[in-house]
C-alpha cells in the first residue's frame, strides 16, 4: 500500500514538469502571439469615433427638427388649416397624414444616417407639434453603434 | 534511518529527471520569447487627429434671434437672398461673445451647390490669420424651394 503511494509521487514532479513545459508553455506563447497581431488600432481612435458618432446623430436630429418645422407649415399652407383648426378630429386626421408625407420625403433626403420613415405617432398640443418616434435611428461608426429615438418638438406660430 | 530506501532513491531519480526537464523547458522558453520580443517595441507614437466643431455649429443654427427665428432661419432667409447683413450682424453678435478677444473675428459661411462650395455671407479679414473654428452640416430648406436641403460650411478664420 505504501510502495504504492510513493509511486504516485514518484511521477508528480515529471509529468507537471513535462505538463508546464510541453502544454502550458507553448498555449502561453499562441496567446502571446495572437494578441500581439490584435492591436491595430491608435490610442484614442475608439474615442474620436464616439464622438464623432455623437455628432453625427446630433446633426441628425437638428435636421429632423427643422423638417419637422417646414413639413407642419406646408402641410398647413397645402391645407389652408391654422392652428386651431386641428382641434377637430377630422381636421387633425388630414394634417397628420399630409405632414407625415411631406416630412417623409425630407428624412429620406437625408444622405449621412438612414432616419426611419413612418415612424412618428403625433401629438397637437397647444401650438406644438409633438412627434413620438418608435423606433431607433441608428449611427454606426468603425466599430459603435449608437441608437436614439429622433422624437422631435415643434412650435408653430 | 530510512525506510522504503528502495522507493526512496526510484523517487529521488524520478524527481531529479523532473527537474532537469523543468529546467531545461524553461531555459528553452526563455531563449524564444527573447528572441520573438526583439522586434516587439512598446513606443507610443505621436499621433495627430482632429474633432471636427459640428455640434457647436449646431448649438450656433440653433440659437434664437427672436421669438419666431434662430439662426438657421436667418440662413435660409439669407439662402434666398434676402437679408443678409441680419444675418451677418446676428453671427458676429454670437461668434464675437465666444471668440473674439481683444479684436472681433472674421468668418465665412458658404453653402454647397452640387459639389461647389458658395460663398454666402462673410466678415472679411485682415492680416492675422489662424483658424479658429472650422464646421459644417447639412440642414433643410423649406419645402416651396426647389432643393429639399443644404449643406453648410462656417468658418472662422482668424481676427480682424
Amino acid at each position: 500500500m505504501k510502495l504504492k503511494k510513493q509511486k504516485k509521487g514518484m511521477v508528480l514532479i515529471l509529468s507537471l514538469a513535462v505538463l508546464f513545459v510541453f502544454v502550458v508553455m507553448p498555449m502561453l506563447f499562441v496567446r502571446i502571439e495572437s494578441k500581439k497581431s490584435q492591436f491595430p488600432k491608435t490610442i484614442g481612435q475608439t474615442q474620436l469615433a464616439l464622438l464623432e458618432t455623437y455628432q453625427k446623430s446630433e446633426k441628425a436630429l437638428f435636421y429632423i427638427d427643422h423638417a419637422a418645422k417646414y413639413s407642419a407649415r406646408q402641410a398647413l399652407s397645402d391645407l389652408d388649416f391654422t392652428i386651431e383648426d386641428l382641434k377637430d378630429s377630422d381636421s387633425k386626421k388630414v394634417f397628420e397624414f399630409t405632414f407625415k408625407q411631406y416630412l417623409d420625403e425630407y428624412l429620406k433626403a437625408y444622405p449621412e444616417v438612414g432616419i426611419p420613415l413612418g415612424n412618428y405617432d403625433i401629438l397637437i398640443q397647444d401650438d406644438k407639434i409633438i412627434g413620438i418616434a418608435n423606433r431607433h435611428m441608428i449611427t454606426k461608426e468603425e466599430a459603435i453603434t449608437y441608437s436614439i429615438k429622433p422624437s422631435f418638438t415643434v412650435s408653430i406660430k | 534511518m530510512i525506510k522504503n530506501k528502495k522507493g526512496f532513491f526510484m523517487s529521488l531519480v524520478i524527481d531529479m529527471w523532473g527537474w532537469f526537464i523543468f529546467f531545461l523547458g524553461i531555459l528553452f522558453w526563455l531563449f524564444i520569447f527573447m528572441a520573438l520580443s526583439k522586434g516587439i517595441t512598446y513606443e507610443i507614437q505621436e499621433k495627430t487627429a482632429y474633432l471636427s466643431d459640428d455640434s457647436i455649429l449646431l448649438a450656433y443654427l440653433r440659437t434664437p434671434v427672436t421669438e419666431k427665428e434662430n439662426i438657421a432661419d436667418l440662413i435660409v432667409t439669407a439662402y434666398r437672398g434676402a437679408n443678409k447683413e441680419k444675418l451677418k450682424e446676428e453671427l458676429n453678435k454670437i461668434l464675437n461673445q465666444v471668440y473674439g478677444r481683444a479684436k472681433p473675428v472674421c468668418w465665412k459661411l458658404w453653402y454647397y451647390e452640387k459639389d461647389s462650395k458658395k460663398l454666402l455671407v462673410e466678415e472679411e479679414c485682415g492680416s492675422e490669420k489662424n483658424e479658429l473654428f472650422n464646421a459644417e452640416t447639412i440642414m433643410p430648406l423649406p419645402y416651396n424651394m426647389e432643393d429639399k436641403a443644404i449643406k453648410i460650411k462656417l468658418v472662422i478664420l482668424g481676427y480682424k
